[in-house]
């Protein structure tokens, strides 16, 4: 076939494709020819030889497809062109000809790069999202990269002499490395030849195998966590030596700091330090070594940052910015990892460590100086050409380089300003197309507050003093004509630094609170945003500004409050003097939405975290402020309305009335004023708005330009509403007044239920799975629902496809999500919402999400919602919602391959048995087996091992595939359900004798039971003791079930040795008072969900309702609460939980909790303290040595992992937990969790260690096929359950760690469950309860 | 107004002596000038005599050149198809320079009075352009506006300067500093820089002191800069 393609033809072919997105479309739709052309590129398939011209003119023509257009793109995939390209790449040898080889190898890095981007996390902002096969197609594109046999071929492409060789394969790591998994993959990358020496002995067991899927979230990190072991090990066998093959930051970051030394040529500068840009981002692994440049043979490089410091001289503009990046983020991540403590989300260290800590200045004050060396060059001529040609992230560098002369030099700043100013008039493109520059100079203020970021450093609560006048006199320069729109964007994004700099912050949050920005702040937000959008305000926007509101919602949202921080700063200096500005700025039409948004989540947080502190004083009071005195709804009723064409709103309502099971109520509901519903203008009146279409699912021929239209910025603009609804929804009494009355939480419904129009068309139609229509040559809709199709109702599960499909306006997913999370929170039981939900359809449409949705996050989020409707309400409603849900359809889901969908559903049970009525009917509707043995199954402990395989027969589908695919994992990653599990069984337990006689027939269960009791943390034991002592109270002639379970020796041994440690754990806190932790509510990024201990400054989860109200109802509620504790906290949470309660408004003692809470590691009682972290109180000799000697550090954490390790096992061995209780000093409880096969890697190696702090935080925002830094979607609330617990494990994983969980088991066995123990024990031998 | 001190031309030209340049500098200067404006044979020549090693491929220097008079003369679709035969990526990752090789090639189609071509080229390649990137769209209509005059004398000067040889020129520096750009080389030549350098110093003394001044304006070719 390849002989049909000419020379001549392919050239013609390549001219014509070039730079013309619309040509590549149609192209890659000719299936005969874009076969033929990878042919010629196939050096496997093509018999005879294929002239070397022809391939290379294909790979110019196959790269130049990669780019610009997606079809193209996706047949590329299809036609497995990555893989033939690597497959060509290793067959080369270096007798063929260097163009060739050289062009494959850009080829692979243009498909590569267009795939990362694609794959995501986006650099910038939240960008259309791809769907469908292209999604799934990139994720397992971009995981074939970083298959260890790709890089075995890729990387030691690296050492070609060749920088046209190397280049390719060095950009394609800059822009391929996206997430936390790509990093430690590539940092503990060996070389074959090392590796083998370096773990002869390891498993098989390859981390990147699993990193495929990354859709089940869960299946990521088991993937990345024995590439972890991996690195740990080799560290620790190389005996933490410095120079070892994966000593800090890894071969390929040593090769890449080679090959910046070596190389002169500025591509390849370039490229490597974008390369290590994107290694070293938010990854302390890499960074400290290039940082402090312990790692690399120092007398031939010298420190890395150093070497970067003298290529930010160079001549070249593009390795300048490189360089600066570089040393930017390289400053922030090993920033970050002096402050692992920062990280944790529970750990107020701003009265402690945070404080006092010194930053690390030199390192600060290196940056400017470079920055001034720069100055003084004169590089802004260069700069200042930029400003016209260039490509997007060109010019981003552009403006933030030239910022960077801006800021840091007085006396330069008007020169390069001047000169922008000049250039706009010369160059005619520009003048002629103001947006471009305007787009450019609005670029600048992410990096005014970006730069401003490196200045403040984490630990500083000050602004550096050059920074700060400099941005005054740029914004106060009277002839600046650029101000308004620069100023409008500098505002919204400011917290982007925030997301370079520091984490959530709990001190910062205090101080941006403490500062009373909020007037300042709200006379902004409201100049600058109409309440009424103008007509047609949209359609002049640029695709650089539409861009630009995403990049800023997306980072207001993400890192809203150090963001807060900065802003602050810099605002109240800088805005104030430019006032007289505000006034015109609110005749600029556009960037209303975001400011508000900012203000919000971060006064929202604030306040959560302030109530935490100090008991809810100032929780109204800021709340108030932010609906009452500063009236800022409104603003957000418009940005949930933006880009909703204004016949979909007001057919939102009638679209559910044809079909919906509440149909007659939806007529009525601008009219039902009961209850202070109120304004449901929200809904119903349309105001003009403007006509973008709302959807993001353009076409499939779409090219990327397209998809980056307006319509994707309006949903970038609802979504941020949605996380402010969420965000304001924490508060009682904004929920109950506030967000009624404004009709926000219609809205909020609105958007929900917008999309149930397009299901309740299709099953209308009677067409079940209706395929798309539009969808031209993409199958995968019917596919889709083929593959989930056998659902009990027969419906398919191709919802969200199909919804593309059909082309009907239906919801952003991520949208979507974002409401339910903020609907989770509004159908709490004292929300006057929540009955006016119902009626309107919410159930219907939940579980309409539930069934079809191919998401695994909306799903989630919506079986959430459900299982908070549930929470106290009464038994109608149980037995209305339950018709709607279905039992069977219950039951499936507590056999859902999901864990987290698990965990809820059995939140579902718990909450259904909440009394007698329930229980009743939850044994009756389910049947007591079917119940009782899902329970058994969920509480074993070892789960692989008793396949009891489940009654119903309709859950055939569901189980199987439980987790035989995740071995690793089960234990940890079920614990949450295996709790949801328990405490849904203590409720069923505590009804009639005649309901709970059937629990005590089960020997299985029992057994199980008293595993539970056994081997686990207090978490478990909490629901699990509940149990006995119910079933010992409940039925005193059928205690010998309970005794021939073998539950009296365990509880006895509870008894013998929990004293000891229940002493260590009362000093810590009183536990009785605060009753169970029960945590309501949800907090809809999920992972990080609260406790009690919802200090929680990370944007998205902190405290919510629940925190609140829980303290209201502490005393009785605890079964019946929907408790959601990740992995994480779950451990912590009654550490915390009780000290926040028992020691009421002290955030010191928060603060304390929260460090053995977070940080199992940091482990903050004096008897156990292993390991301290740096800067923490009291720090030990071990964290002494981390700062000055990492390996030394390691190779002591390397011991005191391994030491662990062995008495963990000793310990199982022996079964006798005492003695390793007297060994250690602590952690007999350990070995439940050492023991498991996650465990098998506690060896740590300083990189890791390091990274463990960071790595906890920026799990949350990550998560497989997320980036840590940029991913413009931070809910994703699996993914994040398992980052946390990863971090948990990781923590564990490394020396003192270990000894840490072990401290955290011991630590759990505190006092309630002692005494529920003791309780239970007296029951079962004395037949009462006398004896406690 | 204090008075200028006065600085004599013997005292100028000794301090002048007294700053250490490399002869090897100034050789590296000209060498610049050289590959950058194009002179292959010279830089051949020069890399020789001097003893330089050339910083870039020769044959480069040749085909921007091709290049450049392709697009001098007006032969667009030639020096397209050259630029992708170099560097297939410079137009792919360059919209910008696309757009301006692409408009430049309308002005000429317009120039040549090719009506019909004009618009149906406009209509397949420009406006798609002008659809991804809306920046373009402006710059689109400005030369679409040509077509509203009979000749360029007519039309206001804003427009007619679309079909001056000036254009053509600008269109083929970009390409050249692209060119130039992705070979990793500088894209302006070191010399020209220095001499505004040395004007702006100039200009920045004359205000404090009276000195002889290289009068490089006046008459560049009696004044040497050593």
């Amino acid at each position: 076939m390849s002989t049909t393609v000419s020379i001549q033809d392919l050239k013609r072919v390549k001219n014509s494709v070039i730079g013309n997105p619309v040509a590549k479309t149609k192209l890659s739709r000719d299936p005969l020819f874009m076969r033929s052309l990878v042919e010629c590129i196939d050096i496997a398939s093509v018999a005879g030889p294929v002239g070397n011209e022809i391939r290379l003119e294909a790979a110019h023509i196959v790269a130049s497809l990669s780019y610009g257009s997606e079809s193209a793109l996706e047949t590329l995939l299809r036609l497995q062109t990555p893989r033939i390209l690597i497959f060509a790449l290793s067959q080369f040898t270096p007798t063929d000809p260097l163009p060739l080889r050289s062009a494959y190898a850009r080829a692979l890095r243009a498909i590569v790069a267009s795939v990362a981007e694609i794959v995501g996390p986006s650099e910038y902002g939240l960008r259309p999202e791809t769907t469908g096969t292209l999604q799934i197609e990139t994720k397992e594109a971009l995981s074939l990269i970083f298959a260890i046999e790709t890089l075995d071929i890729l990387l030691p492409l690296l050492l070609s002499p060749s920088a046209q060789l190397a280049t390719p394969i060095v950009q394609l790591l800059a822009s391929a490395t996206r997430s936390l998994h790509h990093r430690t993959t590539l940092s503990s990358y060996l070389p074959p030849s090392e590796r083998l020496a370096a773990n002869a002995a390891k498993s098989k067991k390859r981390g990147w195998e699993k990193i495929a899927s990354p859709t089940s979230p869960s299946a990521a990190l088991p993937g990345a966590s024995p590439t972890l072991a991996r690195s740990t090990s080799g560290g620790a066998g190389g005996g933490g030596g410095a120079g070892g093959g994966s000593g800090g930051g890894g071969w390929v970051v040593r090769v890449l700091v080679g090959l910046l030394a070596r190389t002169k040529d500025v591509k390849l500068q370039e490229a490597a330090l974008l390369a290590l840009v994107a290694l070293a981002k938010e990854n302390a692994g890499v960074a400290v070594p290039l940082a402090r440049g312990m790692v690399y043979q120092p007398d031939l490089f010298g420190p890395p940052l150093a070497l970067i410091h003298t290529l930010m001289r160079s001549r070249n503009v593009d390795v300048q910015l490189a360089a600066c990046l570089c040393a930017t983020h390289i400053l922030r991540a090993s920033h970050a990892s002096s402050h692992a403590a920062s990280t944790t989300h529970v750990f107020d260290y701003a009265q402690t460590t945070y404080a006092q800590v010194p930053l690390d200045d030199a390192c600060v004050r290196a940056v400017l100086n470079m920055v001034n060396r720069v100055v003084a060059e004169g590089g802004g001529e260069a700069v200042e050409r930029r400003f016209v040609f260039v490509d997007w992230w060109k010019g981003l560098i552009g403006c933030e380089y030239c910022l960077w002369l801006l800021i840091f030099d007085g006396t330069t700043f008007r020169r390069p300003r001047c000169m922008i100013h000049a250039r706009l008039e010369r160059t005619s493109l520009v003048r002629s197309v103001p947006p471009v520059c305007i787009y450019h100079l609005s670029i600048c203020r992410i990096h005014i507050v970006y730069i401003c970021a490196i200045v403040v450093t984490p630990s500083s609560s000050r602004v550096h003093p050059l920074s700060l006048p400099n941005v005054r006199s740029f914004l106060t320069t009277p002839d600046c004509h650029l101000l308004p729109s620069l100023l409008i964007d500098l505002h919204p994004s400011s917290a982007t630094p925030t997301d370079h700099l520091t984490t959530d912050d709990r001190a910062l949050c205090q101080f941006a609170y403490d500062r009373m920005c909020l007037d300042t702040l709200a006379g902004v937000v409201k100049a600058i945003t109409p309440v009424e959008p103008k007509e047609g305000w949209d359609e002049s926007e640029s695709e650089g500004v539409v861009r630009l509101r995403e990049v800023a919602g997306h980072y207001v949202l993400r890192r809203s409050l150090a963001g807060g921080f900065v802003w602050v700063n810099l605002l109240e200096e800088s805005l104030r003097v430019a006032r007289p500005f505000f006034g015109s700025l609110a005749q600029i039409p556009r960037g209303p939405h975001l400011a508000q948004y900012w203000l919000v989540e971060h006064v929202g947080v604030a306040a959560s975290l302030t109530a935490i502190a100090t008991l809810g004083l100032f929780n109204e009071q800021i709340r108030r402020a932010i609906t009452d005195v500063h009236g800022l709804l409104p603003y957000i009723m418009t940005a949930l309305r933006q880009g909703i064409p204004p016949h979909e709103l007001t057919t939102t309502d009638h679209s559910l009335s044809p079909s919906s099971s509440s149909s007659k109520l939806t007529h009525t509901r601008r009219l039902s004023g009961g209850s202070g519903t109120a304004t449901p203008i929200a809904c119903s009146s349309s105001r003009p708005l403007s006509d973008i279409p709302a959807s993001i699912s353009t076409s499939v021929s779409t090219s990327f330009g397209e998809r980056k239209g307006a319509a994707t910025n309006a949903a970038g603009v609802r979504y941020a509403g949605c996380q402010c609804v969420r965000v304001l929804a924490r508060g009682v009494s904004v929920l109950r007044t506030t967000i009624v009355d404004s009709g926000l939480g219609m809205e909020v419904f609105g958007i929900v239920m917008r999309g149930a129009r397009v299901f309740e068309g299709r099953e209308g139609g009677g067409v079940k799975r209706r395929r798309g229509v539009g969808g031209g040559d993409r199958g995968d809709g019917g596919a889709d629902g083929e593959g989930d199709g056998d659902e009990e109702d027969g419906d398919g599960e191709d919802g969200r496809v199909g919804e593309e499909m059909d082309g009907e306006e239906v919801e952003d997913r991520r949208v979507l999500n974002a409401a339910l999370a903020a609907v989770c929170n509004i159908v709490m039981e004292f929300s006057p919402l929540r009955p006016i939900y119902l009626r309107k359809g919410l159930m219907p449409r939940l579980v309409q999400i539930l069934n079809r949705s191919s998401d695994s996050s909306l799903r989630l989020n919506a079986l959430w919602a459900v299982k908070n409707s549930l929470n106290r309400t009464t038994s109608e409603t149980k037995r209305d919602m339950m018709s709607d849900l279905g039992w069977n359809r219950l039951f499936e889901l507590l056999h859902d391959p999901d864990l987290t969908i698990q965990e809820q559903a059995y939140g579902i049970i718990r909450n259904l048995s909440s009394d007698e009525d329930g229980m009743e009917m939850v044994f009756q509707e389910m049947g007591q087996d079917a119940v009782l043995d899902s329970i058994t199954e969920a509480i074993s402990l070892e789960h692989p091992a008793y396949p009891t395989t489940p009654v119903s027969p309709t859950s055939s589908s569901a189980s199987p595939a439980t987790p035989p695919h995740l071995p690793a994992p089960s234990l940890a990653d079920r614990t949450p359900t295996l709790i949801q599990a328990l405490w849904a069984l203590a409720n069923l337990c505590s009804g009639p004798s005649t309901l709970t006689s059937s629990v005590l027939q089960k020997p299985q269960l029992l057994l199980n039971l008293r595993t539970c009791l056994a081997e686990c943390g207090s978490e478990v034991r909490k629901p699990a003791v509940q149990c006995v002592l119910v079933l010992a109270q409940e039925h005193p002639r059928r205690r010998r079930a309970l005794v021939d379970a073998g539950v009296v020796g365990t509880l006895r041994r509870l008894c013998e040795w929990g004293p000891t440690v229940v002493g260590a754990a009362s000093s810590l806190s009183a536990y009785g008072g605060a009753g169970y932790p029960g945590v309501i509510g949800r907090t809809p990024s999920g992972g990080a969900a609260t406790s009690h201990s919802a200090v929680v400054p990370i944007p998205g989860t902190g405290t919510t309702v629940a925190d609140l109200y829980a303290q209201a109802h502490a005393q009785h509620q605890a079964h019946t609460h929907p408790q959601r504790p990740s992995y994480a906290n779950y451990r912590a949470q009654s550490a915390t939980a009780t000290t926040t309660a028992g020691s009421g408004s002290s955030s010191i003692a928060g603060a304390g909790a929260g460090v053995s809470a977070s940080v199992p590691t940091t482990a903050s009682i004096p008897p156990y303290s292993a390991y301290m972290p740096p800067g923490s109180t009291g720090a030990s000799a071990v964290s002494a040595s981390i700062d000055a000697n990492p390996g030394t550090y390691a190779a002591y954490a390397a011991q005191q992992a391994q030491q662990a390790q062995q008495q963990a096992q000793q310990a199982q061995q022996q079964a006798q937990q005492m003695q390793a209780l007297a060994a250690m000093g602590y952690g007999a409880y350990v070995t439940p969790y050492a023991s498991g096969p996650q465990f098998a890697y506690p060896a740590p190696n300083p990189s890791y260690y390091q990274t463990t702090g960071p790595g906890f935080y920026h799990a949350y925002p990550s998560g497989p096929g997320v980036n840590t830094a940029h991913y413009p979607h931070p809910i994703h609330p699996p993914a994040h359950a398992h980052h946390a617990h990863s971090g948990v494990i990781g923590g564990a994983a490394s020396g003192g760690a270990t000894a840490g969980a072990g401290v955290g088991a011991s630590m759990d066995m505190d006092k309630e469950v002692y005494e529920r123990a003791r309780m239970a024990l007296d029951w079962l031998e004395h037949g009462d309860g006398s004896g406690s | 107004m204090p008075a200028k001190a006065v600085i004599r031309k013997e005292e100028w030209d000794s301090r002048l002596h007294e700053v250490p340049i490399s002869k090897e500098d100034l050789n590296r200067l000209v060498m610049d000038y050289l590959v950058i404006e194009g002179f292959k044979g010279a830089a051949e020549e020069f890399s020789q005599e001097a003893n330089l090693a050339p910083t870039v491929d020769f044959e480069s220097i040749e085909s921007r050149m091709i290049i450049r008079q392709a697009l001098q003369r007006g032969d667009v679709e030639d020096a397209i198809t050259r630029v992708n035969d170099l560097n297939p990526e410079i137009l792919d990752t360059n919209a910008a320079l696309y757009f301006r090789l692409q408009q430049q090639k309308l002005i000429e189609y317009i120039r040549a009075g090719r009506i019909a071509d004009a618009l149906q080229f406009a209509q397949e390649e420009l406006a798609p352009r002008g659809e991804e990137s809306p920046e373009f769209l402006a710059e689109l209509e400005r030369t679409m506006s040509l077509l509203a005059f009979e000749n360029a004398t007519n039309a206001p000067p804003a427009i007619a300067d679309l079909l001056s040889p000036a254009q053509r020129m600008k269109t083929a520096g970009e390409v050249n500093a692209a060119i130039l750009d992705s070979l990793s080389q500088g894209k302006e030549v070191k010399l020209v820089g220095l001499l505004k350098l040395l004007c702006w110093g100039e200009s920045l003394l004359e205000e404090k002191a009276e000195f002889p001044k290289v009068h490089i304006h006046v008459d560049s070719r009696k004044k040497t800069l050593s």
